[in-house]
């Protein structure tokens, strides 16, 4: 903490110390018209002196500029109408702006979006979602999901089909640091990993970074997913929602007290149980049930310029359940996993050039298995549940100091109460007489302090510089690593930049999953004093050309080279179902369970976006290599991680053809998963040895087992993954509201892309035959969805 | 009306979650490549070392039980001199008269078929020492359940031979004796189950030892004496990774594991072609 203010004080003096003359500062907040939403990243820029800024994640910017520089200031930002100010900086000002929201497909000529291009940025390898466009993109069963569009970037995989579980180059989805409202989300999935936990109606602004990671950024190795949720409308009460296949959705907002605080509150449950429930009861197996539900809720309260107050929640549950009643017992059994996080946020505006946020968040996820039932005759009840699980308690404290045009400045602390519970046993036998109540917990303290600066030496380049630090208190042991973060960008020329990252990034906490599937059962486990923290470094370089053509398209290319060390997974043999028996002193023990390894993932990226004009969307490519090698893994070689994906290829597009009515598409291809496969079998010897009194026969030394040969780990490689989505939406404005129907078809032309694969053997004329068989998971299927915003 | 919507639904929900399935063409499966599978485990100890060879067999495709690799032949070598394999009831084999294994020695075998199919393999036999093996015996009350019993169990430690990667493997059995009235001697041999018998010197304490803990067979009580035999099998690192891979055997069956392969160390084919020797106590249980 000391560190970091000593680090932007002395910044502060240096820079400002150099530009202290005739100097004045505008700065203020930029809202949505209409609502009083906070904007995050709309450009300010003063085209004659060709200088600009950007807000930040609470809407504040601050631009200091010289009395001599033009007075014309633009602000601007995607899918709003530019407003240009003109005034005379011979002092401080205030100005705050509310942009008018516009129709985001128009094409806008206007000089301001010179500045909304990725060849002005010193970021790369980061991409900003717009909600709405989340909205027209078609999915499975219309249940828009930000992390399925995420999937369709470079450089994000999806893991198995239908799932919302990301890739990012390379790593595992424990890789990705989510955040919502400054919270860390762990598992980010409904319905099996199906759907996401984010409701889109609900969040303000998603930014997803692969690479060149700023300082502010730690704790995770591959990507960082920063969500925001909406503030709520300070003017007026509004409201959407959507009724949809499986699960409906309702959100409202509105002020509390109008233009000082407002309060959102948005929920979505599946119905998928209420509607079988009595179909099954009909056909005498209502035995079993499933259902889902999330609910964000956020408050705010304005004090004014200088101090602003949030409070933010979500809560998910998701719930399997069996039931089984008889004449003798009365059972349920099932499972159930949920998510929960709550954030106080407090803006601070210290002067005009120094902003501040300091969070307290909570976070906690857990995960349990039940099953208690009660002998009827007996009138003696069992219960046993097995649950594990993480909590965390966060402070946050981040600065940003903006000098002077050419330096923006960041700079934090952040620490994190983690209790893990990996495991914990209470089993209650009234039968038996059995009392077993069994936990382990584990807590670690994380921490990260930082600074960084961007930096223009001059108008053709920008620097991103900075260092943070990050430490883990574990039970025994205490982890330091310095971790420098560097990016530039360089402009060629007009609309055209060089960029070039490096990053290292520690990781504190690992998920050890068995399979690559989003089970609930992954476990989250600390480091510890045997378990070192995962290491990457990553170094990226690339091109963005910016408005190309007339319709102002761009593209980009990156390459990057990852190496992650320490990355942990079970070890061969080893399953969340044999980590030990919870119920016994000992417990389940995972450190004796999982192998260290590293991991190298390297690849191209290219991606031709359109973000303006009646047709916007994208067309994304990546060829990546992706291999792991862990001691006890495939005998200490190398070998290629299940989601390699060698080619990968989405295209997306939304096209509007009227006001009433737009429609859209996205195909994706990607190579096929690596899986492992036998290839023949055989009969190994166990060799037993002459145990007994001397073995003369050789047959008593060894004992046969007919095993498979697999060759290699992950030597097959599935079909290739290949899918079109397409969907229409008719929308009409009516007099109290504007309805949405939407009409999609996913997996339009029915492809049977590759589940699992399983081998079986069959009789045909007196011969036997082994088969190859390949499950797939979800055919062609149409979706309708029913919203409605007033 | 609600109801027809309802089953509607229903419908829907019940498409979505039945998974579709069908067979993978013939072209398109892993390529079956017939190979020799080829296992030897040599110590020095034996007058007599068996090569038991057999092929692979196809798992996609027509099943062949039995594929024809032609006419075998083989031979051991330790680099000085070769010894053809012998052949009798129990399949191929050499003795101590064609070539003596050594400990520290390395050997090599290679097996030919006359249909083109060849396999070799390696091994280094490790040195032959005394790991000082020790065993103490401890009684401890468990209560499992609401009853309460007694467990006799017993340590086992040997020292880890210094300066080298080393592998190991540990059995252990009990021999009981029981005299039945009218039946005369009765003898018992039981193999005690470990619940580790693999070690490296990772799995060593401060003090160099690496020790085993188990329950002996507590029958022994009512015997007129019992005995534990230890088994220490210093062992070829193929030897180690080659029995791990079978503990930890896994054929992609189960869901919620990996599949995990089986360690061969025979080139071109499957098998295993290792070496170890052997340190054994004899501890008196009564």
């Amino acid at each position: 903490m000391k560190l970091a203010y000593s680090i932007a004080i002395c910044l502060f003096f240096s820079v400002t110390a150099l530009s202290q003359t005739q100097k004045h500062t505008i700065s203020g907040y930029v809202k949505e018209a209409g609502s009083g939403e906070f904007l995050t990243g709309v450009n300010i820029y003063l085209p004659v002196a060709k200088i600009g800024t950007v807000t930040n994640t609470y809407g504040f910017y601050s631009l200091t500029i010289s009395s001599a520089d033009s007075a014309e200031v633009i602000f601007s930002y995607v899918g709003f109408v530019p407003v240009k100010v003109r005034l005379k900086p011979d002092r401080n000002i205030e100005l705050n702006i509310d942009l008018v929201p516009g129709t985001m497909l128009k094409e806008v000529t206007v000089e301001a979006n010179a500045r909304e291009k990725q060849s002005e940025s010193v970021r790369m390898s980061t991409t900003k979602l717009q909600v709405e466009q989340v909205k027209n993109i078609p999915s499975l069963l219309g249940e828009k999901d930000v992390l399925k569009v995420l999937q369709l970037l470079p450089g994000v995989q999806k893991g198995m089909e239908g799932s919302s579980g990301i890739y990012v180059r390379g790593g595992g989805p424990d890789q990705n640091l989510i955040i919502l409202d400054d919270a860390i989300v762990y598992n980010a999935s409904h319905l099996f990993g199906f759907f996401s936990l984010f409701n889109g109606d609900a969040l303000k602004s998603v930014e997803l970074t692969k690479g060149g990671f700023p300082a502010r950024y730690g704790g995770r190795l591959s990507s960082v997913l920063d969500m925001n949720m909406k503030e709520g409308n300070k003017e007026e009460w509004h409201g959407e929602g959507g009724i949809g296949l499986i699960s409906s959705r309702m959100t409202v907002e509105g002020p509390i007290k109008k233009n000082k605080s407002s309060i959102l509150l948005s929920g979505r449950r599946t119905y998928a149980d209420l509607i079988m429930r009595p179909i099954l009861k009909s056909m005498n197996s209502d035995n079993t049930g499933y259902y889902f539900y999330d609910f964000n809720a956020k408050v705010n309260y304005d004090f004014g310029r200088k101090n602003k107050l949030y409070l933010s929640g979500y809560f998910g549950k998701d719930k399997f359940y069996l039931k089984n009643k008889d004449s003798y017992m009365d059972e349920t059994a099932g499972f159930l996993w949920k998510n929960s996080t709550g954030t106080l946020r407090w803006n601070h505006l210290f002067t005009e050039k120094l902003f501040s946020n300091t969070s307290l968040v909570y976070s906690n996820y857990t995960f349990s298995i039940f099953d208690k039932y009660i002998v009827e005759a007996e009138q003696k009840n069992y219960y046993a549940s097995y649950f594990s699980g993480i909590t965390d308690l966060t402070f946050k404290h981040d600065l940003d100091f903006i000098p002077s045009p050419n330096h923006l400045i960041k700079a934090g602390v952040i620490s994190i109460s983690h209790q893990f519970k990996p495991y914990a046993y209470i089993e209650l036998d009234e039968y038996q007489k059995i009392d077993t109540k069994n936990s382990k917990s584990t807590d670690g303290l994380e921490s990260g302090i930082y600074a960084e600066d961007t930096w223009s030496p001059f108008q053709s380049l920008k620097i991103n510089a900075g260092l943070r630090f990050s430490s883990f208190f574990s039970e025994n042991r205490r982890y330091g690593f310095p971790e420098p973060r560097f990016s530039f960008a360089w402009r060629l020329k007009e609309n055209l930049a060089i960029k070039g990252s490096y990053s290292e990034m520690n990781q504190y906490i690992h998920l050890i999953s068995n399979t690559g599937i989003n089970l609930p059962t992954d476990l989250w486990v600390p480091t510890t004093d045997r378990v070192k923290p995962q290491h990457s470094r990553q170094a990226a370089a690339g091109f963005v050309k910016d408005g190309i053509g007339k319709h102002n398209i761009s593209f980009s290319f990156e390459g990057y080279y990852k190496l992650m060390q320490n990355v942990i997974a079970y070890k061969e043999g080893a399953t969340f179902l044999s980590l030990g028996d919870p119920g016994s002193s000992t417990g389940m023990n995972w450190e004796n369970n999982i192998t260290v390894g590293k991991a190298w993932s390297y690849g191209t990226e290219f991606l031709l976006e359109k973000k303006f004009g009646k047709l916007t969307g994208w067309i994304g490519y990546t060829l990546a290599w992706t291999q792991m090698q862990f001691d006890s893994l495939n005998f200490g070689r190398k070998f290629y991680a299940r989601y390699d994906r060698r080619h990968d290829i989405s295209i997306v597009g939304v096209y509007r053809i009227s006001d009433r009515i737009t429609i859209s598409g996205s195909w994706v291809y990607g190579t096929g998963n690596a899986v492992t496969l036998p290839t023949s079998e055989y009969q190994a010897l166990y060799h037993i040895g002459n145990l007994y009194p001397p073995a003369r026969n050789p047959l008593n030394t060894w004992r046969p087992m007919n095993v498979s040969d697999l060759s290699e780990k992950n030597n097959y490689r599935m079909a290739a993954y290949h899918r079109l989505d397409a969907g229409i939406q008719f929308h009409k404005k009516k007099r109290l509201w504007e309805r949405t129907w939407e009409f999609s078809v996913y997996n339009a032309y029915n492809r049977q892309n590759p589940f699992y694969l399983y081998q079986d053997n069959v009789i045909r004329e007196n011969k036997e035959y082994g088969i190859l068989k390949q499950v797939s998971l979800f055919p062609v299927i149409p979706s309708f969805t029913y919203s409605l915003k007033f | 009306m609600l109801e027809k919507i309802k089953s509607t639904l229903l419908l829907i929900i019940m498409t979505l979650s039945a998974g579709c399935e069908k067979n993978i063409k013939d072209g398109l499966v892993p390529e079956f490549e017939p190979k020799l599978v080829v296992m030897s485990f040599i110590t020095p100890g034996d007058s007599v070392s068996y090569v038991n060879i057999m092929g692979n067999t196809p798992i996609f495709g027509e099943k062949h039980w039995i594929q024809d690799y032609g006419k075998i032949t083989g031979y051991i070598s330790d680099g000085n001199r070769e010894a053809n394999f012998r052949t009798n009831q129990f399949g191929f084999y050499f003795n101590r008269n064609d070539i003596q294994v050594e400990a520290g020695k390395t050997y090599a075998i290679r097996v030919i078929s006359d249909k083109g199919y060849e396999a070799e393999g390696i091994t280094t036999v490790p040195d032959d020492y005394d790991f000082d093996i020790k065993v103490d015996t401890f009684t401890v009350t468990m209560t499992d359940h609401g009853y309460t019993r007694k467990v006799r169990k017993f340590n086992a430690e040997f020292s880890d031979q210094p300066g080298k990667e080393n592998y190991y493997r540990i059995m252990a059995v009990q021999m009981t004796y029981y005299n039945y009235p009218g039946q005369g001697p009765h003898i018992a041999m039981q193999k005690i189950n470990l619940e580790k018998n693999m070690f490296n010197e990772t799995n060593m304490n401060t003090e160099g030892k690496i020790i085993v803990s188990s329950n002996t067979n507590n029958d022994f009580y009512k015997s007129d004496s019992s005995l534990l035999k230890i088994f220490l099998i210093n062992c070829d690192k193929s030897y180690y990774l080659y029995h791990k891979s079978l503990d930890n055997y896994s054929d992609n069956d189960n869901p919620f594991t990996e599949a995990s392969p089986v360690y061969s160390n025979i080139s071109g084919g499957l098998g295993i072609f290792t070496s170890y020797t052997i340190d054994s106590l004899i501890f008196r249980l009564k």
